[in-house]
């Protein structure tokens, strides 16, 4: 806490997901789930390895062709798809050109955007029931819509957007309790740490994201439309 | 308000909607009525949710996803303009909701995925909480294998998983094939069904009893014609018959429909009526209490 009071974002990066799985040894994916033998992850990091250098090209025409692409309204030529590419240059999305990304790339996104998800939920539980936690909330839902946006295909997003529809409704954020927030961090920062989400384990999320209070189908049906005499033919 | 803690609650199929799709007031007097820890549903129940709500949803979804629909406010003028019923109508504003939290531009082409995203991911998950959050006592008694029927979308594409699933909840001569309501209506519970079907002719046709007659003259039409008409559509029809018959003696049955007093009651099955959600929300307003 600095003297404001003000936790400074970001602090929790570090202690949220320990490592990206490096080589064989800690390569947790499940490799059937990917029936390309190359995978998209292994031909970027050949070719670009964006990450693998500090010095970054600006990307161009000259590049090679191949590989994933992401097209970008404003221009018109096609770029080279690498996560971060796409987050460091807030390139924008048209999710419907998407490629889908290996569980790899998907994995390096969610390392991403999961530090500065969990920081928000730090602060928003920090500042429970003051005003200053809309700021954070803002950021939260921000950030929560932006990983849909670049990772559709993460399993994971099933468990962060059941969360973000429970928050975003009807500004749900500002009824929760710190207690409530905390157990959130914990199950998001517990279930982003595994890199090969299967259906049982986003289920099992999404329900104990119901049992510590979150309503994550607050949706409502109207009432008006529904017959009185209901007798449900 | 006080949980009544002295019964498990099992939930019909008109309790169960606004537990999942109620207003929030309407939310909040369930719980304080029922709590949420001691909630039952049957597997005919969980059936009868998902034929009239889930498959409308799914349905919708698949509209969205035409071709012929640029964007999604194109497929919510098309299920406006083309589909009449209550429940339907219903279906629209839920769905709006749904992709309104999202933020999605409805008239934005490119929406369009996202909005389709944020639905299915929404199906999943009512499905979810529909196995998972109500407790399921004993056995399917009348094996209805639609209710068996698992949904099994993947994230990368929804779509097939909902089409399985909408393919095997429609084939209803298969699912017919393997049922046994025949069985639970003409054998397990002959004598009940003639209980009702005599106690439907002392009453009067009136509001109150009207639906209750109905469902008893489909009970004669299967005690009179056995097993060959018995039908998934007829289920349709008597499946609030089925709901009293199969519900534990130890548990209250909580319902909405008015048939429920009189299927209950010559079975001595315990059971609560609960005012409708509108009818609570209009008794809240002109009480001017705040909700």
């Amino acid at each position: 806490m600095t003297e404001a009071g003000i936790i400074p974002r970001g602090t929790f990066a570090e202690d949220t997901i320990e490592s990206i799985p490096k080589g064989k040894e800690s390569r947790a994916y499940d490799e059937n789930d990917q029936p390309n033998t190359t995978s998209l992850y292994e031909k970027w990091r050949q070719t670009e390895a964006p990450f693998a250098h500090e010095e970054r090209t600006e990307m161009s025409e000259e590049r090679d062709s191949e590989g994933p692409f992401v097209e970008s309204i404003s221009q018109p030529t096609p770029l080279k798809l690498g996560p971060e590419e796409i987050i460091e240059k807030k390139l924008p999305i048209i999710s419907s050109f998407m490629p889908k990304l290996d569980s790899q790339a998907q994995f390096i996104l969610r390392v991403h955007y999961i530090s500065q998800i969990l920081s928000d939920v730090r602060h928003i539980q920090n500042y429970c029931g003051q005003p200053q936690a809309a700021v954070f909330a803002e950021s939260l839902l921000s950030e929560m819509r932006t990983m849909d946006e670049i990772s559709p295909s993460d399993p994971f997003l099933e468990i962060l957007m059941a969360l973000h529809d429970a928050l975003a409704f009807q500004n749900n954020w500002s009824k929760y309790t710190k207690d409530q927030y905390e157990g959130a961090y914990i199950l998001l920062k517990k279930f982003a740490k595994r890199p090969n989400l299967r259906n049982d384990a986003v289920e099992k999320a999404i329900i104990e994201l119901e049992v510590l209070g979150f309503d994550t189908t607050p949706f409502e049906m109207d009432t008006n439309s529904i017959n009185e005499n209901n007798n449900k033919k | 308000m006080e949980i009544d803690k002295s019964y498990k609650h099992y939930l019909d199929t008109s309790i169960l909607r606004p537990f999942l799709f109620g207003t929030k007031v309407f939310k909040k007097y369930l719980i304080s009525q029922l709590g949420r820890e001691r909630l039952y549903i049957s597997k005919f129940i969980q059936m009868e949710f998902k034929r009239s709500y889930l498959l409308n949803i799914i349905s919708f979804y698949f509209v969205i996803q035409l071709s012929t629909m640029k964007t999604v406010d194109d497929a919510f003028r098309f299920w406006s303009n083309k589909y009449q019923g209550h429940q339907l109508k219903a279906i629209l504003q839920l769905v709006g909701e749904i992709i309104e939290s999202r933020e999605i531009d409805i008239n934005n082409p490119n929406d369009k995925p996202k909005a389709l995203r944020q639905l299915g991911r929404y199906i999943k998950r009512i499905e979810y909480k529909l196995r998972r959050e109500f407790k399921v006592p004993g056995q399917n008694s009348t094996r209805c294998e639609r209710a068996e029927i698992s949904l099994k979308a993947d994230p990368e594409n929804m779509a097939i998983g909902f089409k399985d699933y909408l393919n095997a909840f429609d084939d209803t001569k298969s699912c017919r094939d393997k049922c046994r309501v025949d069985h639970f209506l003409l054998t397990k519970f002959s004598s009940e069904l003639k209980t009702y079907i005599e106690y439907a002719d002392k009453l009067k046709k009136n509001n109150e009893t009207k639906a209750f007659k109905k469902i008893a003259g489909y009970l004669k039409k299967i005690v009179e014609n056995g097993e060959n008409v018995c039908s998934c559509r007829m289920c349709g029809y008597i499946g609030d018959a089925i709901i009293a018959l199969e519900a534990p003696a130890d548990m209250r049955l909580e319902h909405i429909d008015r048939a429920f007093d009189y299927l209950c009651k010559p079975i001595n099955q315990p059971h609560k009526r609960h005012p409708s959600e509108i009818s609570y929300i209009k008794n809240l307003e002109a009480t001017n209490c705040p909700p």
